[in-house]
């Protein structure tokens, strides 16, 4: 089997911690491999949040996954907001730290949305030298995870996945792969899934996301609000035969149904996940 | 001419996306607006969009304008539940599109985005029963404040048994950090109430009514108050002893010296049962 680039352990099947999950959780301590939080939910509050968190990462690993850090802007980096994200991680021994390949702001405005990059050299270069920053700050390696997207530009001139391929080289950090995501692009952009998937470098993947999306007919939506569908798990297999399978995580953001269900669906991921195909002898 | 590819720098970029995503009006005004086509002229924009097979360039864009609004009506009802409640969706909605003219989001942090609502309630233009509208916004958020601020340590019987008869008088007795007194002109925590409970909210009156907020065992709490016992709390939050937090009570109060004073007590003691204080501080 393959490993990441960190050897950061292969945590297993986990889900996004979410409120509505709390008291399954105290109460029943359920028997999950691991939990990866919003981090920014926990950072700037005293109360039952971090109470609650404190609690959970006593028992479960934690892994952290931020919406704001904002890496493609062109604003200045947010130092106390690195400072604190930094904090938290010690606080909850986070195996990991990941955000978004994308930007949320500019002008000091935040609109708090993953805003797709354009794929170009200029935007490469500046977010290779920001994810170095980052990295530096925080002490670890940065792990970035690739968007949905509704919109391209005609400024871009490489695909995502070649952005990726250079930016994880230049930059040295980590790939929270999507599955789901590529997919959504790749609906909304007509491209080949298959295409990205073998794209992405192997040793760079630490993590997998999967997720339900809405399906409007003409776009999809990257709502976290379903089941996975089968396409989506046809290209974690995929993946996996590369990677040799990585921790994987289910997100379920809006509707979300009751904990066990959720549960159900990472654990659906074991019967996918395989050895690899080939055997990478003699390279 | 329409398939050359324009280039379009990062920052520039950005500038323009960003005032196309937060301009109030039609997705076609926005970006022929005098603030989104400073960035990039209307005939630019269309160049520098790629349609997809079944979306336009204006409703690709118009995508991210609509989930923008849509995901910040929805985080600020989180913190404004009976705010949205009282003036129904359209005028919330509405509400909410020209506060964000307004206040903008400065910060990574969505809690920062309800803070300056109270303040725009009291000077925005066309604001229906302003004044109730502003108690109801400050009690909303002094309550998500309150979920937020830290853990003090509670005032045990023990610690209020050890305090000897004589220095009752000089002592001044500590508030925990999760607690606020409120003073309003109408009935307005019936009214939050109505709404949590989700029962027909009253009509809204003129009333003088008391209120704490405190938080206990990390959950939030409301408690109405008498008059009298108002006027004693809010001067033990503002430093007084207690001798002079009781003389200037009975000097407000219609009752009697005699009834005050036996109810102080009982207060004092229902008080310290719900966690209101931290610390007696003697001279
Ligand atoms: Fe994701």
């Amino acid at each position: 089997m393959s490993k990441n680039r960190w050897n950061f352990p292969d945590l297993g099947y986990g889900i996004g911690l979410r409120t509505v999950h709390y008291p399954t959780i105290l109460e029943e301590s359920p028997a999950i491999d691991w939990f990866e939080i919003i981090s920014e939910n926990y950072m700037d509050t005293k109360g039952r949040p971090i109470y609650i968190l404190d609690k959970i990462a006593e028992k479960y690993p934690i892994v952290m996954h931020g919406v704001s850090m904002s890496i493609g802007s062109t604003d200045p980096l947010d130092i106390p907001y690195l400072k604190k994200l930094k904090e938290l991680a010690n606080r909850v021994k986070a195996l990991w730290v990941s955000d978004h390949l994308c930007w949320s702001g500019v002008a000091g405005t935040n609109i708090h949305d993953l805003l797709p990059m354009p794929y170009n050299e200029e935007s490469l270069k500046y977010t290779i030298s920001r994810v170095k920053q980052v990295s530096e700050i925080l002490e670890r390696p940065l792990i970035l995870e690739n968007p949905s997207a509704y919109i391209e530009f005609t400024s871009s001139d490489i695909t995502e996945w070649d952005f990726l391929v250079a930016l994880t080289k230049e930059s040295d950090c980590g790939l929270l792969l999507d599955v789901n995501n590529v997919y959504v692009s790749s609906f909304n952009h007509g491209f080949d899934p298959n295409e990205y998937i073998d794209a992405i470098p192997s040793d760079r993947v630490v993590q997998y996301h999967l997720a339900g999306h809405t399906n409007k007919g003409t776009h999809i939506i990257d709502t976290h609000s379903d089941y996975v569908i089968d396409q989506v798990w046809q290209l974690y297999e995929r993946s996996c035969q590369h990677t040799g399978g990585r921790a994987t995580l289910v997100e379920w953001d809006d509707e979300i149904p009751a904990f066990e269900v959720v549960h159900a669906e990472v654990l659906k991921a074991k019967a996918y996940r395989k050895q690899p195909e080939v055997a990478m002898v003699g390279v | 001419m329409d398939k050359e590819n324009l280039q379009v720098g990062l920052e520039r970029f950005q500038r323009w996306m960003s005032a196309a995503i937060m301009y109030k009006g039609t997705d076609n005004q926005a970006l022929k607006s005098t603030e989104v086509e400073k960035e990039l002229p209307w005939a630019e924009a269309l160049k520098f969009i790629k349609p997809s097979k079944t979306l336009t360039q204006i409703e690709r864009i118009g995508l991210y304008r609509s989930m923008y609004i849509l995901r910040l009506v929805d985080v600020l009802k989180i913190d404004f539940p009976s705010i949205a409640a009282y003036l129904g969706d359209d005028d919330y909605y509405d509400f909410v599109e020209r506060y964000l003219q307004v206040y903008p989001s400065r910060s990574y942090n969505l809690n920062n985005l309800s803070y300056d609502v109270p303040d725009f309630i009291k000077t925005a233009p066309k604001i229906k029963n302003r004044a109730f509208l502003y108690e109801l916004a400050s009690l909303e958020l002094m309550l998500s404040h309150i979920f937020n601020v830290e853990e003090t340590p509670l005032l045990t019987k023990e610690d209020v048994a050890a305090i000897t008869a004589e220095v009752w008088e000089t002592a001044k007795i500590i508030p925990i950090k999760a607690f606020h007194l409120f003073a309003f002109k109408h009935n307005t925590n019936a009214y939050l109430e109505a709404v949590q409970n989700e029962v027909k909210p009253p009509k809204v009156k003129k009333q003088d009514t008391w209120l704490a907020v405190y938080r206990r065992n990390y959950k939030l709490w409301r408690l109405p108050l008498s008059y009298d016992a108002y006027n004693m709390l809010s001067d033990i939050v503002a430093g007084k002893t207690l001798g002079d937090a009781i003389v200037n009570a009975i000097e407000k109060s219609s009752e009697s010296q005699e009834v005050l004073q036996g109810q102080v007590f009982n207060w004092f003691q229902s008080w310290v049962k719900e966690g209101f204080f931290q610390k007696i501080e003697t001279p």
